[in-house]
């Protein structure tokens, strides 16, 4: 029966490697700080949509190397990862039925709650440069928001495709 | 549940202590292969192009290299002659030889996302001898210094990120400052009196004070300077000389000194943590 059922789990693995690999490509400094959140954004769909086949442990794991690849503390990205994860299972049955734009506003809500957690560390342990924006924070979950529904249909769309349930 | 408290006591542990940074340096040999993905498509645009540029291109190219060859020898004729004579002349005021350096070149592999942290990703590590510290040049002036290092690839934090500082002396008349980021292509000059000698267009070296970096390399030139009567030091802006944004292939230094002070003591590190610290550290 597991065997059966837990078939396309690479494509899972395979997806959010890649928002991995996003979140690292190199970009002109100007189009930097647009960066959406690849990995938040993936892991969400997955635990709404097949809750599960995703664990925290995995968010933890996945955070952890975010955070060497970005060279924030380890354990931050996890942190808001774990959380984002979390509510999204939390709240699954609420976001999935509803309409394209307000799963998208919802999602920014739990985008903002990560980026603030991400925001009180920086600050608590001082590591945020004296060119600090407020921007750099807004503007990943606005172009994260832009790209959700665009990223959800294609993640569908993968979903029905390589049968994964 | 639990993971977040892992996660918080993994960041509290990471913020105060050290113990955490092999663990670091593991998944970064892991993640530093990522990086490398992501620049295939870097590396095969580069391919198309050389792919694709024409013959007669090349032949310009091929040209223009010889004529550039010809006048830098002509140059380092001059130098060895000039070499040879500050050596003589340090001997006759018996102070210590300049120690010859050596140089490695590196290719640049990543570049760190975060858009207020300038680093950048080079394929040479301990494995090459890359130490803590080192400093990077390109060929028009130094570009950071290492400050993560990994097997086959390390960190290079540039001299305009915002927690840089490098010691530096006007060419012109060997008024000694030091040099911080800004997190933009700028730096500036710190604590340089009003009353100062300093102009627009003066070059600025490397001093070697601090001991990271080599001495008598371009870092700067000075761009703006404002006079402000209110405060005791001048506001004064340089840009740095390296192409810090353009250049693919680096040049690691090796000083004989750097080598030797790498294997008795560890924490050179520690020296490009704090600006501060470099002003004072022999």
């Amino acid at each position: 029966m597991t065997a059966h059922h837990l078939r396309g789990g690479w494509v899972i693995w395979t997806s959010v490697l890649v928002a991995l690999l996003l979140s690292i490509t190199p970009l002109p400094q100007a189009l930097n700080a647009f960066r959406p959140l690849w990995v938040a954004l993936v892991f969400i769909y997955w635990s709404l949509f097949l809750p599960h086949r995703v664990s925290m442990v995995a968010a933890f794991i996945f955070g952890v190397l975010l955070d060497v690849m970005v060279n924030s503390l380890l354990g931050q990205n996890s942190l808001v990862l774990v959380l984002t994860v979390y509510f999204s299972l939390l709240f699954q049955h609420k976001i999935r039925p509803q309409p394209i734009l307000r799963q998208t506003i919802m999602i920014s809500v739990i985008l903002i709650l990560g980026q603030l957690i991400q925001l009180w560390i920086n600050v608590l342990t001082g590591i945020y440069p004296s060119n600090f924006s407020i921007f750099d924070y807004i503007f990943p979950i606005i172009t994260s928001a832009i790209i959700w529904p665009w990223l959800a249909a294609a993640l569908r769309a993968l979903r029905i495709r390589m049968g994964i349930n | 549940m639990a993971l977040s408290i892992l996660a918080i006591v993994a960041m509290v542990i990471d913020a105060r202590f050290e113990v955490l940074t092999p663990v670091r340096n593991k998944i970064g040999i892991v993640t530093s292969q990522l990086y490398a993905v992501t620049n295939i498509p870097n590396k095969i645009w580069g391919t198309i192009q050389e792919q694709f540029s024409s013959h007669s291109e090349l032949l310009a190219e091929n040209e223009r290299l010889k004529a550039q060859s010809l006048l830098l020898e002509q140059k380092l004729q001059k130098l060895a002659s000039l070499t040879e004579q500050n050596v003589r002349l340090r001997e006759l005021l018996n102070s210590t030889s300049l120690v010859d350096e050596k140089a490695v070149v590196s290719e640049l592999i990543g570049i760190d996302p975060n858009p207020s942290t300038f680093r950048y990703l080079i394929d040479k590590g301990s494995s090459d001898g890359v130490f803590i510290g080192q400093a990077i040049l390109d060929a028009k002036g130094i570009m950071g210094q290492v400050v993560d290092v990994m097997p086959h690839s390390a960190w290079v934090l540039l001299i305009t990120d915002n927690n840089h500082s490098i010691p530096i002396m006007v060419n012109r008349n060997g008024l000694r400052a030091i040099a911080t980021g800004t997190g933009e292509d700028l730096l500036e000059i710190r604590y340089v009196p009003n009353n100062e000698d300093i102009q627009v267009n003066d070059l600025l070296v490397s001093s070697g004070l601090g001991g990271n970096f080599p001495a008598g390399y371009p870092v700067a030139i000075v761009s703006k300077i404002e006079h402000d009567n209110g405060t005791p030091f001048a506001t004064v802006y340089a840009k740095p000389t390296a192409a810090l944004n353009r250049s693919r292939y680096v040049l690691l230094i090796f000083t004989s000194r750097q080598i030797l002070d790498n294997n008795h003591d560890t924490d050179t590190s520690e020296s490009q943590q704090t600006p501060v610290q470099e002003e004072i550290t022999p």
